[in-house]
């Protein structure tokens, strides 16, 4: 069971990959997604490798995958029509750079696993997702159909709010907890599998719940 | 365990569960939201096109009444006048005229007699006496003998004899349409041949126009009733919509055909 949880980075992965692959969803907006998940599973291959002792280091990967994330992720939310999002785009991307370079250039080294980018990209992802949430209530506009982005983004806005307090304090964890560390890490990987499951639903193209 | 890493470990527990209920509360919300305002919607479109059949409705028989009225006019008062200059046309004693306009005279009362007769069959189309009197399948029997006779155009009719009038507001409108119909396959088309057929199939009337015209495809149909000069096959649409029935245009090259499907419904 905790080697499935370990390796569940990948093969949760994978399982959205797969669904793309039978039934190519041909929505320009799911391009980031996709590229996402490529990304991700080549990073969480390397991770849980390095992790089993394979290379001696995984934090920098992990740095990695978690810029990937933000940047893919907001370049997803500037494909959307939210107003706010598309007309500071360019401006979002500047900001972000410059507080990923702040932190790396200033608190955390590059090579160890930094909790700053992880909060960093917790805070920016959850702020997108309610503002999306927030302009669909503000929008008149209400549709029973199937919005496979409407489902990406609750898998990412489950994801980020219960990881956010894994990634504030689990620098702080792994000096001084290092077993509840270990611990609450497979939270975090049953979050990812939620998200993953989402992604899964959004390219399976079938109806989450239905307005009645 | 230390107090403080003790208080780390609660607070990251204590976080999450909060984050948790947090989004979860969020996400209910949002959809309760959108659930609400997807069923005001929906009412509101529902309203919308009950508003819309109401006007469709009213238009209709502001046109049915208007009809009617210029064909009583038209019956009544051109039809009499004409009828009483043909009286007293016919008083003139033509063997008293010169023979030039004795030949005037002649075609003077010729002229009259096809006036005479015009005024009525346009008045008989305009007014719906038949339909009411007869029935549907005799009032479009009745009108493509008419049209055949008055243009060189083969005209067949085979109708179902089942169906038996139920609303007779929707017989106007299925007439109606299917006189739009046969007058747009003369003028437009130039069909030499015409054939209409209908069949009852459970509580559904479909009547099928076949013709070797030049003929319309669905789209074709869809764009020219959006035309400002289609004001005939905006009236099609609009008595369709009334009907909830539908019409389903089809050109091939040995024949196009025109396909009506109304649901019959008892009288309200």
């Amino acid at each position: 069971m905790q080697t499935i949880l370990d390796w569940s980075e990948v093969w949760a992965t994978l399982l959205p990959i797969l669904v793309y692959l039978i039934k190519r969803p041909a929505q320009a907006t799911l391009t980031p997604v996709i590229f996402y998940l490529l990304i991700a599973i080549v990073l969480n291959v390397l991770i849980d490798l390095a992790y089993f002792k394979i290379f001696t280091n995984n934090g920098f990967l992990y740095n990695i995958l978690s810029i990937c994330r933000l940047f893919i992720f907001i370049w997803f939310f500037t494909l959307l029509n939210i107003p706010s999002i598309k007309r500071n785009r360019k401006s979002i991307f500047f900001i972000v750079a410059i507080f990923i370079s702040i932190i790396f250039l200033f608190f955390d080294p590059f090579i160890e696993y930094s909790s700053k980018v992880f909060t960093l990209e917790a805070i920016v992802l959850l702020i997108f997702c309610i503002t999306y949430f927030l302009s669909m209530l503000r929008s008149n506009k209400a549709s029973a159909e199937f919005d496979a982005v409407l489902i990406i983004i609750t898998g990412l806005a489950v994801y980020e709010a219960v990881c956010f307090f894994i990634f504030l304090f689990y620098d702080l964890l792994s000096k001084e907890e290092e077993n509840f560390a270990v611990k609450i890490w497979d939270v975090h990987n049953i979050a990812y599998i939620v998200f993953c499951l989402f992604i899964v639903q959004a390219f399976y193209g079938r109806r989450i719940f239905q307005y009645s | 365990m230390e107090d403080g890493s003790f208080n780390i470990v609660s607070f990251v527990i204590i976080g999450i569960a909060v984050m948790l209920v947090l989004i979860i509360s969020f996400l209910l919300a949002f959809n309760f939201s959108q659930r609400k305002k997807f069923q005001y919607q929906q009412q509101m479109l529902q309203l919308k096109g009950e508003q819309q059949n109401e006007l469709i409705k009213a238009a209709v028989r502001s046109e049915e009444t208007e009809r009617h009225r210029i064909s009583e006019e038209l019956h009544d008062e051109v039809g009499a006048l004409l009828s009483a200059t043909k009286l007293y046309l016919s008083h003139i004693k033509a063997e008293a005229l010169k023979d030039s306009n004795k030949e005037l005279y002649v075609k003077s009362l010729e002229l009259l007699d096809v006036s005479i007769d015009k005024v009525r069959s346009i008045s008989h189309n305009l007014h719906s006496v038949i339909l009411k009197e007869l029935g549907l399948n005799e009032a479009i029997e009745s009108f493509i003998q008419k049209i055949a006779h008055g243009n060189s155009l083969n005209a067949t009719v085979e109708l179902d004899s089942r169906y038996i009038t139920k609303n007779p507001e929707n017989n106007i409108s299925i007439y109606r349409i299917i006189q739009e119909l046969c007058n747009n396959i003369i003028k437009h088309a130039h069909a030499s041949e015409i054939n209409i057929q209908s069949t009852l199939d459970n509580n559904m009337l479909i009547f099928t126009i076949k013709h070797n015209g030049k003929g319309l495809n669905q789209d074709e149909f869809e764009k020219l009733r959006y035309q400002k000069n289609g004001l005939g096959l905006k009236n099609i649409q609009n008595r369709i919509i009334l009907l909830r029935g539908q019409i389903n245009f089809e050109s091939k090259p040995e024949y196009n055909s025109i396909v009506l499907e109304v649901a019959i419904k008892n009288a309200a």
